[in-house]
């Protein structure tokens, strides 16, 4: 028997149980059908079909009962069999937008039963077009939050262009898209995608989902399946006492050779430590300038010689894995005062295989503290900062992937806008830039000190809602995880001219909204300063570090109160979902101020460098953090990954050993104070069949811009594995 | 034929169907007349580059059909053997079964207008001296004496004291008056 409307559902029969189609803890009962939703009822009250038919068809339904233990199929109308007086399945809708020439058809060539939906797409030039579940109180499956469900449907397509496209139901907000989980490969014969969704988020109390085509061809789909598929939660308990909640810092046995300036985690596992002449004007003076490479696996270090000094440059990983180190430290101020610090022009590759730096041909300008950040084809966009003559540089730099070469003025476009020091630049999903008001020293950019920059368009466009906007120095600001989600959090910051006590303000921003405005999220936990003097309510920190944990929580960790002074000891773990803190996690004994730094490790740590009080000296002492989700049980292991180059848009397959809730893609950091625009967490929607689980990465190469990512998969019981390198083009 | 890039100069204001419909940017790869000469010429699937503004990309006519690239979409022969559950074909793709990027049009920013343009720069922008924070009137260049000190009662040679330093050379002009007995020491003996 085949999928169809009429199958039984686990061991509801037709007409009974008034709460047999109702998801556990729904909540509210669905209005619309009297005493309940037995199917029979509901049809009679949605169909036109024949009473004849009905009687044959439950008939059908009695006979061929199988065991109870078959999974609810939570989707109305599944098989698209039953036709409404317009002749268009019950349930569905006709869904899209833009301009493009369609047809949506019932179509005869079905993979089970009479009938199939059909969408083709015969010209367009943009937009959409989709058939989907019908967003009301009766056809829109109900769902739990927290809970995820297997998606699946039947489908042949002449285009690759499909993608799985979901939409939720918040009780507040009413429906709003969700997220597109996997492309569909082109097929000619039926094939079935099943993708399980991530967890369902708060306050969502149904979802509808289809299949979109968004490009020219015919996509036809059929059987469409959605069943419960959370994995229960082991019922082991921690035994590692504090560390269950609060984590456990280390600090290392041995310090750092170099003042960990800048730091980069490299493609092969080590960190790339930048110091150039590290803050102390005599080693600048004596031509003394530095680097090394951390290599966790020994413990060791390993000194590079450094061309140039190259304290307070940009640095951004390339699509190859080597990483693009551009300006740097010209000059220190003169003692007379007559000018600042200086930026280089020069710009340097440095290879993780060979533990080298390599010239490449200089920017434009002068840039000392620029930001970098990488583009959807390889390309870095670099901004800011100081140039030759100490003056703010109003050159945007950009470094072609294609040409491993920085453009010539007259190949770039320029807005002539200075941005500050260490602007930090989001990528957002359609390419343009988000300016998070994240920043280096001092106030804000004039006006509301955020903005969205496109850099084809030239324009700049202001952005609402940011609080404190001049006294976001040295905050640090992330795209939260999911990438897919598109929502930038900023936390914390000072001003290092003013020297207030820095704050405790987060604000969140969604960039899925038609006019993204910052709101305020919950305020930074305090914690304690030198001498265990608890913080006051409203102080909070600058330096202070985010690091994206491989279970899609975020690392808050680090920071100071006032200007290289006043070293706040206080870690938590902010929740995207919620947007809340667990506060309380164990704190880094070392102090992180100025010129600090923490950043994932591959075996889902945290490692945490540096410190630059402003007596001059440094600190050069290395913790590394265990995570509460280190203690919790064993960790799941990636047994394989069947291809380690992944290209947009690809199913992936991996064999693991145990029940996996996520898996996730994570760029590996290249971070200086407190700025790193490019780390993000690229969900990876999981389709599961036992221990072999296909992988989805995402089409659109601006939510995972090409390179080296560090592969995690998560257990039911919360731990996550040990990262494998996979390079995405 | 890269589709998202046809007709970004005729796209109509789209009619939002339902509450439900999303709506995608075109993606693609920079219009002629900017493209760096550094971009290679684009394959069967070219990679997106910035997003291109109406103002600035050619019109291009819709396709008219399928592109000359995807006959081989018609992937899989009857009888293969059935793809685990998890679906979709297993690593890397062919060219011309690559999917475009699935963009979608957030963040639009109706009703709002970008700043103004700048001209081209005639001098340079200047930034403040104390850039850093710090007041190199004291001690050496590698110390910083805040240019303020933060709010509360301990402040000047006492804040100093507190925060690892020791009596400090004036090298300029006294601005914190932390050098009372005029020595050249700073919060040396003798000063208050």
């Amino acid at each position: 028997m085949t999928d169809s409307f009429w199958k039984p559902a686990g061991s509801e029969a037709p007409g009974t149980s008034p709460a047999g189609n109702e998801a556990p803890g729904a909540g509210r009962a669905l209005p619309h059908h009297g005493s309940g939703k037995g199917r029979v009822s509901w049809l009679r009250a949605h169909a036109r079909v024949p009473a004849a038919v009905l009687v044959l068809a439950t008939t059908a339904v009695l006979a061929v009962t199988t065991d109870a233990a078959a999974d609810a199929n939570l989707v109305a109308n599944p098989g698209v069999e039953v036709l409404d007086g317009g002749g268009f399945p019950v349930c569905w809708e006709r869904a899209g937008w833009g301009e493009n020439t369609h047809q949506f058809q019932v179509t005869g060539n079905a993979h089970s039963g009479d009938h199939a939906m059909q969408v083709t797409v015969t010209s367009t030039s943009g937009g959409d077009r989709k058939a989907m579940m019908v967003e009301d109180q009766s056809c829109a499956p109900n769902v739990t939050p927290g809970h995820q469900y297997d998606l699946s449907v039947w489908y042949t397509t002449t285009t690759p262009d499909t993608v799985m496209t979901l939409f939720r139901h918040d009780v507040a907000l009413g429906w709003q898209y969700w997220t597109d989980p996997a492309s569909l490969a082109p097929t000619d014969t039926f094939q079935r995608k099943t993708v399980r969704t991530p967890p369902v988020p708060p306050n969502t109390d149904q979802i509808t989902w289809g299949v979109t085509i968004y490009g020219v061809g015919t996509l036809v789909t059929d059987d469409y399946s959605m069943v419960d598929a959370t994995l229960p939660t082991p019922g082991e308990s921690c035994s590692a006492g504090e560390a269950c909640a609060k984590g456990v810092w280390q600090v290392m046995p041995f310090d750092s050779p170099a003042r960990a300036i800048h730091a980069v985690v490299l493609n092969n596992g080590n960190v790339l430590l930048i110091a150039g002449s590290g803050n102390d004007p005599a080693a600048f003076t004596a031509g003394t300038f530095t680097t090394a490479v951390y290599q966790p696996r020994s413990g060791t270090f390993v000194n590079v010689p450094t061309p140039a000094d190259l304290f307070c440059a940009g640095h951004v990983q390339l699509s190859d894995g080597r990483v693009l180190v551009m300006g740097g430290n010209k000059d220190y101020p003169d003692a007379a005062g007559t000018h600042g610090y200086k930026g280089l022009k020069d710009s340097y590759v440095f290879d993780p295989a060979t533990n080298a730096y390599t010239r490449v041909n200089d920017m434009n300008a002068g840039h000392w503290y620029p930001s970098a950040t990488v583009l959807g084809n390889g390309d870095v966009l670099s901004l800011g900062g100081l140039g030759e003559d100490s003056g703010g540089t109003v050159t945007t730099e950009y470094f072609s992937q294609a040409g491993q070469r920085w453009l010539s003025l007259n190949e770039t476009r320029q807005t002539w806008n200075f941005w500050g020091l260490y602007p930090s630049m989001v990528l957002m999903q359609d390419g343009r830039l988000f300016y998070s008001g994240a920043h280096v020293f001092g106030d804000g950019l004039p006006g509301t000190g955020a903005s969205i920059y496109d850099y084809t368009a030239e324009t700049i466009t202001p952005v609402p809602g940011l609080r404190n906007k001049d006294q976001r120095d040295q905050s640090m600001s992330v795209l939260l995880p999911p990438a897919q989600d598109q929502r930038v959090a900023i936390m914390g910051g000072g001003n290092i001219n003013s020297n207030p006590d820095a704050h405790r303000l987060t604000d969140i921003i969604d960039l899925k909204q038609p006019n993204p405005t910052y709101t305020a999220g919950p305020p930074l936990p305090t914690g304690t300063l030198t001498g265990g003097v608890p913080q006051t309510p409203s102080q909070g920190k600058m330096y202070l570090s985010l690091v994206l944990l491989p279970d899609g929580t975020v690392l808050e960790t680090g920071g100071a109160l006032h200007n290289r002074a006043d070293p706040v000891f206080e870690t938590s773990l902010f929740h995207p979902t919620t947007n809340t803190f667990t506060p309380g996690l164990a704190t880094d004994p070392v102090p992180r101020g100025y010129h600090s730094s923490a950043f994932l490790l591959p075996d889902g740590r945290v490692m945490a460098v540096g410190d630059n009080p402003a007596d001059g000296t440094f600190e050069m002492r290395i913790s590394i953090f265990s995570p509460p989700y280190l203690f919790r049980g064993s960790r799941p292991q990636i047994r394989s990954v069947s291809d380690t180059s992944w290209t947009y848009g690809s199913t992936q397959q991996v064999v693991v050993d145990g029940p996996i809730v996520k898996a996730a893609l994570i760029r590996p950091e290249a971070v200086t104070h407190s700025s790193d625009p490019n780390q993000r967490y690229v969900d990876l929607p999981m389709s599961v069949d036992g221990n072999t689980i296909g992988l989805n990465l995402t089409s659109n190469p601006n939510i995972a811009p090409p390179g080296w990512y560090m592969l995690f998969v998560v257990g039911a019981n919360g731990v996550p594995s040990v990262a494998k390198w996979i390079h995405v083009s | 034929m890269w589709w998202t890039l046809a007709a970004v100069a005729t796209i109509v204001p789209a009619l939002v169907l339902l509450a439900n419909a999303t709506n995608q940017r075109p993606v693609g790869p920079w219009s002629a007349d900017s493209r760096p000469a550094s971009v290679p010429a684009q394959t069967a699937q070219p990679r997106p580059g910035p997003p291109v503004s109406p103002a600035v990309s050619p019109a291009v006519s819709p396709s008219t059909g399928a592109p000359a690239d995807q006959p081989a979409t018609r992937a899989r022969p009857v009888g293969q053997s059935p793809a685990p559950a998890g679906g979709g074909p297993a690593g890397a793709r062919t060219a011309g079964t690559r999917p475009a990027p699935f963009t979608q049009s957030f963040a639009r920013q109706p009703g709002t207008r970008p700043l103004a343009p700048l001209p081209s720069p005639t001098a340079a922008h200047r930034v403040a001296v104390n850039l850093d924070g710090c007041d190199r009137n004291y001690g050496s260049r590698k110390q910083c004496v805040p240019w303020r000190f933060p709010p509360g009662p301990v402040q000047g040679c006492e804040w100093l004291a507190a925060h690892g330093f020791e009596p400090l050379p004036v090298v300029g002009t006294d601005r914190h008056g932390l050098d009372t007995n005029r020595d050249g020491l700073a919060c040396g003996p003798g000063d208050r």
